[in-house]
């Protein structure tokens, strides 16, 4: 299950502050976007498409020297509600394998 | 996710940009991004941020674009029933929930080409930029020039249009002098755009170019609702004058919300806003004057 690979949705439009602290995200058949900031946005830009879920969370933990465990819900949670809004989507040869 | 955090200006027009890409092409419906965020990618203005998403749309297609965006909540600002006359090239919509409004035209003052043939002309010259990671179609580099030119020059007793028309024509080179030439003959704008071409040191346009329309010389001429009425006040015969002057004086609701959305209804918030609006009337009288009888002078033909 923490092997999933996520990415952006194809019907969503993001734009992302300079220095990446913040995301502003819309999905184009909903009437108003979301903001991301802090951690929340670190996640936006790490589903890429590559990373799996484990990876991610890995990165994250190191980004702000903090342990996988104490992160894992907060990431997990974020993933949740983002894939539940639409906002992301499992990447093609994810989707592929748990087929 | 929050969504309470606010919406940046910025964010809030690329956002919008790629919320009308999409639900035109939804439709099949022809856009073209202009000005902007557009204009600033392709380095022909200053990073600064925009207030709104100016769309050229078909012009057929006009009314289907004000419907589909209607349908997620984008609304058209009121206009006011106005004495002042008005050449109507867009339609302005706003969303409460958004920070921008999204003006929708059917074609672009100083472009006297008919709209569709001009629409057709800068469609099939398109190219496509990244806005908020979407693909979205705005003109070619000499049309964007053009409509940054036209913006500049209907305006240019305003600072910001004089600085903006100044870095432009540091910013256009060389190389891009004959599409120039070459597009705006084909929309035949090279009669507004004289100035711009003068400028660009464009020497040896054909000489029939045509003279600037009555609605450019008004555009160029009347610039704010004080200029318009006082305009209108000159124009009308003298049995319309005094209905000119009170609707000048007290005009209707709708009109002072044009100005102000969130126009407070209350007889305090009326006269507040009818003295706001007079005091800028009258310390605007005598530039208005100024301009009339510039406006008002022999035009020199086009060399």
């Amino acid at each position: 299950m923490a092997e999933q690979v996520w990415r952006v949705s194809p019907d969503v439009a993001f734009v992302q502050s300079p220095d990446g602290g913040r995301v502003a995200v819309l999905h184009l058949e909903q009437e108003v976007p979301v903001i991301l900031v802090g951690t929340a946005a670190s996640v936006w830009n790490g589903l890429d498409g590559t990373r799996t879920e484990t990876e991610l969370i890995e990165d994250l933990a190191r980004e702000y020297a903090t342990g996988v465990a104490a992160i894992h819900g907060d990431v997990m949670g974020l993933i949740h509600d983002l894939s539940t809004n639409g906002l992301i989507t499992l990447s093609p040869t994810d989707s592929a394998a748990t087929r | 996710m929050d969504a309470a955090e606010a919406l940046h200006q910025n964010e809030g027009v690329l956002l919008a940009t790629a919320l009308v890409d999409y639900v035109a092409a939804s439709a099949d419906l022809q856009v073209l991004f202009i000005k902007g965020p557009a204009a600033t990618m392709m380095g022909l203005r200053e990073d600064h941020v925009s207030a709104d998403v100016d769309v050229l749309v078909r012009p057929d297609q006009l009314d289907k674009m004000v419907e589909l965006l209607g349908e997620r909540g984008w609304f058209e600002r009121p206009s006011g029933v106005s004495v002042v006359r008005r050449y109507f090239h867009s339609r302005t919509l706003y969303h409460p929930q958004w920070n921008c409004d999204i003006d929708v035209h059917d074609r672009f003052p100083g472009m006297e080409a008919a709209a569709d043939g001009a629409f057709d002309t800068l469609w099939r010259d398109r190219q496509y930029l990244l806005m908020a990671a979407r693909s979205v179609p705005v003109p070619s580099v000499p049309a964007a020039v053009i409509f940054q030119a036209l913006h500049s020059l209907r305006a240019m007793d305003d600072p910001r249009h004089q600085r903006e028309y100044s870095g432009l024509l540091q910013r256009v080179g060389a190389s891009l002098h004959q599409g120039i030439v070459d597009l705006s003959m084909e929309l035949e704008a090279t009669a507004a755009l004289k100035p711009l071409l003068d400028d660009l040191g464009v020497k040896d346009l054909p000489a029939a170019q045509g003279t600037v329309s009555e609605e450019w010389r008004h555009r160029t001429s009347v610039q704010g609702t004080g200029t318009g009425y006082l305009v209108a006040l000159m124009e009308s015969p003298w049995r319309a004058k005094p209905r000119v002057l009170a609707r000048a004086m007290f005009p209707s609701r709708n009109t002072l919300r044009e100005r102000n959305l969130h126009l407070d209804d209350s007889v305090s918030g009326l006269v507040s806003a009818h003295l706001a609006r007079w005091r800028r009337g009258v310390a605007g009288l005598p530039a208005a004057a100024r301009k009339i009888r510039a406006s008002r002078r022999p035009q020199r033909p086009l060399s």
